[in-house]
């Protein structure tokens, strides 16, 4: 967070100036409203903050807002967005992507981030589908949703990635619906201001791919609960999530990772002196 | 000592036994104890299969000129037990002028020490242990190894109570009494006369290339690490670790090996200079992190201890065999630069070299060091610091239109710490217009293609990009751990030989550097390229990238066994002939 | 979303809320149309770009008429969320449902139809949930204003045919580009 003074932007003056590649009528559309909703609102200065992607249509984002982003390799935003963190923990960093890059290659990585607790925001945009390249199943898809890669349907039961966040330590978990951007905004302002690791599954919508998810906006509804600080108490709401409950499910008390680069030596240590016989 | 050409003179002993008989610790404090004595030497533990109980060794050589290889042969062999020894027999080569320290409570020595003809000497290492308080039989071989060796007294003592002090006076109490025990055992039986040479002091240097490599990263400039363990880098990780901390840096452990990559390259990209290192399998893993540091022009060095290969290889063996990895292992066409330190001093400068590297050029930095180098333990003279450090070129005080990947005469362009206002750019693998837009546009992707290119090729190495010796229509071109054998088998060549011989340790293995090396091979008529590996990888790059003499003919073998002087010898007089 | 109770009967409007919920109408409208015209443009759908772009600026004016309205009147500082819509949603929110890349002048006209609609209900609604006179009048004024735009709209709309069945059909696949 800013040391100085907040900024007084609009939401729009955190946009670049690239056009997005995403199909009219994509929910990433409303999840760049929201984020930009959410950083205006904070205050937040666009040079302190770095928005990490991976690959995908969701992990465009990084480019399509004016803050330091990284469009990395698929898979790798949350390492990427741990590195900027430890390495500089003044700037607010948020790592994005969507479901395949984030819980299909990315899996391992979301196991750690979450354990290690490091203090960013992780948006993962879920439409249960690999749509960048055109439609196969993704960790989150139906076990019987037809694909020309898997005819009939996967077969496999879908991963729950609130359950695995929390299971994994996250400190802030958390479901949004791309529909109401004044809604995720809040919620993405949370999860920003909430210290170490906050996870923001956003339901998305993906317009050419999925258009049975139209539906969805007539599916979601708010969590009937406040967010609860007892893991075991959000575990048991997650035993009866429906898929479609919004709202801030948890919110930790844990320590975030403390390692950082403080840039002053700590000690006076002659390294030299080690060495000699 | 045996005399060498010259004066130099050196022993050669190697201490074998059961895990948990503590050899490599008695060889550790064996080469302290050289070190105090004002000798060089190097160590070098060699162990079985199991974990904890195989047998292990400790091979050293002493002497007193810069110690960088083995010998061929060895002048000592001690066994505490001779348990499977025979696994150790290509490590141990001995002669009928071997002499053989066994204890005959512990078993026959094995027959091929028997049918090389060694001399033998018995030394009751388990009864003398016992009739001491807390008596071990690796001290009492120490101590008489160390009078075979010529090593003073009080340079071992010295050395027990540098390597054990941490274990309390009790311990280094019995532990000097076994030393001076055994000691005293070998004085009718050696045949030199103990002596401190000339100089003797402590103010020698005794480290391990994995921790030297540490010392260059962290004198270049590295504030941030990831670390991955893989046999045999782990160490350099370690070391880092608490150091980095009291620089003011941090190393984060990583899930895997392609969380490291990421993670140095969030790092780098974030300002901080960053570095990694691993091995074959785990430089695997990282090729695709090293395109991204590539395409997004982001400063990071990946260090890699390279072992037996292909795929898992031999973990505990040094190989030269991941030089193909490191130059053509990434897609596309990804310009990037790869040095290989020559010996374990070398570690510091070349190490600190590629920090330096990495950050002006904007580019991934791969450093081929290999087990020899990193997890030897070798007597050095101090490393003096040098002024080379990591140092990008920023991009400050922005003021209107940034461009990040601007079309720069030499290829580099500022790049902006975030945090500094109107700096804000999208950093990526994607293709990118120069203000990083991304783009798949002709005049773009070849634009940036001539870009990466142009600052890696023209960017001025000076002189570190190889070390040259001698002169003469002869050369030979080698690298890494190679050099140091290759420079002692030179130096054993009859003079006439070795005066028109010209030695090219590279150190800059890419980019190539044609015109550096057209001039130096200028009137060599024959060139030897000698490596270590099965399919002679550097000799198909300099065949790739340079005009070679027509008299051109290579000397590789795989690992595990390090090259000796002796084959080298035999080689270069055979090549050397008209 | 809508099966929510909403917090817009919590307490009456303020004069300064009123202006503030007006206003925000029509910049995020002007913002919505200004984004969904881009996006046209990008698809080289053009004639819907314009209709985008046109709408985008009456939203601008519209906004303009209700700052010269609100004169030196403090306006509130709200977060996003912090509004009181009728739904939970504003009513300029796009439904994204509505957006296509191929969608014809027919399609745009109804969404932006939808959300005058949805802005004159939330102002008559107001107008029986102001604190003072001054306020109701400005909120019956504003669905006034609104009545009269949804009307242009349908005017507008009534200029084009509904779509054939087949008005979403593309004869070239999607393009995988990552």
């Amino acid at each position: 967070m800013s040391a100085q003074a907040p900024c007084k932007l609009k939401a729009s003056d955190y946009k670049s100036d690239y056009k997005p590649v995403w199909c009219p009528g994509c929910g990433d559309y409303h999840v760049l409203l929201s984020l930009t909703k959410a950083v205006a609102q904070i205050g937040l200065r666009p040079e302190e903050i770095a928005v990490v992607s991976g690959i995908g249509c969701s992990s465009r984002i990084s480019g399509y807002l004016n803050c330091y982003g990284f469009h990395g390799i698929h898979g790798r935003a949350l390492p990427l967005a741990t590195g900027v963190k430890v390495a500089r923990p003044d700037l607010t960093v948020i790592a994005a992507g969507g479901d395949g890059d984030g819980f299909s290659i990315g899996g391992n990585h979301l196991l750690h981030a979450c354990r290690r607790n490091i203090d960013i925001t992780y948006v993962v945009m879920d439409n249960e589908i690999y749509g960048m390249t055109k439609g196969q199943p993704s960790p989150t898809t139906d076990p019987d949703w037809d694909s020309k890669l898997a005819p009939g349907g996967t077969g496999i039961s879908p991963f729950h990635p609130l359950v695995i966040a929390l299971a994994s330590g996250a400190n802030f978990v958390a479901r949004a619906f791309s529909g109401d951007p004044n809604g995720t905004a809040r919620i993405l302002v949370d999860a920003i201001n909430h210290p170490g690791f906050s996870f923001v599954q956003i339901l998305s919508p993906c317009v050419t791919f999925r258009p049975d998810q139209k539906e969805w906006k007539n599916a979601v509804h708010p969590a009937p609960v406040t967010p609860t600080s007892d893991p075991a108490q959000a575990a048991r709401r997650l035993m009866t999530d429906d898929g479609f409950n919004i709202g801030v499910l948890y919110k930790g008390a844990r320590e975030p990772y403390r390692q950082a680069v403080v840039r002053e030596p700590r000690v006076e240590r002659d390294i030299d002196e080690e060495f000699m016989v | 000592m045996p005399d060498q050409p010259g004066n130099s003179k050196s022993t050669s002993i190697a201490l074998v036994g059961k895990g948990g008989a503590g050899v490599i610790t008695a060889g550790e404090i064996l080469l302290i104890a050289a070190a105090r004595a004002g000798l060089y030497g190097m160590m070098i533990p060699v162990i079985g299969p199991q974990i904890r109980g195989g047998e292990s060794g400790a091979l050293l050589r002493l002497g007193n000129f810069p110690i960088n290889c083995l010998d061929d042969r060895i002048d000592v062999l001690a066994g505490i037990g001779w348990l499977h020894a025979e696994r150790f027999r290509s490590d141990i080569p001995i002669d009928a002028d071997s002499q053989i320290v066994t204890d005959p409570a512990e078993g026959a020595v094995p027959d091929f020490i028997i049918d090389a003809g060694a001399r033998i000497y018995e030394l009751e290492m388990t009864a003398l242990a016992q009739s001491i308080e807390g008596g071990r039989e690796n001290m009492i071989v120490l101590g008489y190894v160390a009078r075979l060796a010529g090593i003073p007294e009080f340079a071992v003592l010295q050395a027990v109570e540098k390597k054990l002090g941490r274990k309390g006076r009790d311990a280094i109490r019995a532990s000097n009494e076994c030393v001076q025990l055994g000691y005293g055992k070998a004085a009718g039986v050696s045949q030199v006369e103990p002596e401190a040479a000339p100089g003797a002091s402590d103010s020698r240097w005794l480290m391990s290339g994995n921790h030297a490599t540490g010392l260059g990263a962290i004198r270049g400039g590295i504030r941030f690490a990831a670390a991955y363990p893989i046999t045999p880098a782990t160490e350099v990780l370690e070391w880092l670790a608490p150091r980095l901390s009291d620089a003011g840096g941090t190393l984060v452990q990583a899930e895997d090996e392609l969380a490291s990559i990421n993670m140095v390259i969030g790092a780098s990209f974030a300002g901080i200079p960053s570095l990694t290192a691993t091995s074959g399998p785990g430089l695997s893993l990282m090729i695709e992190g090293l395109g991204l540091a590539v395409g997004a022009e982001i400063p990071i060095v990946v260090i890699d201890v390279m072992r037996g290969g292909p795929s898992t290889g031999i973990p505990t063996k040094p190989e030269q065999s991941d030089f193909n990895a490191a130059v053509y292992g990434l897609h596309g066409d990804a310009p990037h630069i790869v040095v290989a330190p020559n010996s374990v001093t070398d570690c510091v400068f070349t190490t600190q070299w590629a920090v330096h590297l990495a950050d002006a050029t904007q580019a991934p930095v791969i450093v081929l060091s290999d087990q020899f180098i990193g997890q030897t333990n070798v007597v050095l003279d101090p490393i003096p610091a040098i002024a080379f450090f990591a140092k990008r070129k920023l991009a400050e005080n922005i003021d209107g239109k940034f461009e990040r990947y601007a079309l720069t005469a030499d290829g580099i362009s500022p790049i902006p710490v975030p945090g500094t206002p109107g700096g804000q750019y999208l950093a990526g693998g994607l293709t990118h217009s120069p203000t990083a837009r991304p783009s798949g546009m002709v005049h773009d992707h070849v634009a940036q293609l001539d870009k990466r290119a142009r600052k890696i090729d023209d960017f001025d190495y000076g002189q570190h990009w190889a070390d040259i010796e001698g002169d003469g229509e002869l050369a030979i071109i080698t690298w890494g751990s190679t050099t140091g054998t290759v420079k002692e088998a030179i130096d054993r060549l009859p003079p006439e030989l070795s005066a028109k011989l010209k030695l090219i340790s590279l150190r800059l293995l890419l980019p190539a550097q044609p015109r550096k090396l057209a001039d130096a091979l200028k009137g060599v008529e024959r060139l030897l390229v000698i490596e270590q590996n099965h399919s002679g990888q550097l000799y198909r790059f300099l065949r790739a990238w340079y005009d070679l003499p027509a008299a051109t003919e290579t000397l590789h073998r795989p690992g595990p066994t390090v090259f000796r002087p002796g084959e080298i010898v035999e080689r270069l007089l055979d090549w050397g002939q008209p | 979303m809508s099966r929510v109770p909403s917090n817009f009967f919590a307490q009456p409007f303020s004069l300064g809320e009123l202006l503030a919920h007006a206003l925000a109408i029509e910049l995020d409208a002007v913002q919505s149309y200004s984004e969904l015209a881009e996006q046209m443009r990008q698809c080289g759908n053009d004639d819907v770009a314009e209709l985008f772009e046109r709408m985008s600026k009456l939203e601008a004016e519209h906004a303009s008429k209700i700052r010269e309205e609100a004169g030196d009147t403090e306006l509130p500082e709200l977060a996003p969320w912090e509004y009181r819509w009728l739904e939970l949603e504003a009513p300029e929110n796009i439904d994204l449902a509505g957006v296509h890349y191929l969608m014809t002048p027919y399609h745009a006209l109804s969404l932006a139809l939808d959300n005058e609609n949805g802005a004159l209900a939330f102002f008559e609604a107001a107008a029986d949930n102001c604190e003072d006179d001054r306020t109701r009048e400005l909120a019956i004024e504003f669905a006034d204003d609104e009545r009269q735009h949804v009307a242009w709209m349908e005017e507008w709309l009534a200029k084009f045919p509904e779509p054939d069945t087949d008005w979403d059909e593309d004869l070239d696949p999607p393009a995988a580009i990552d």
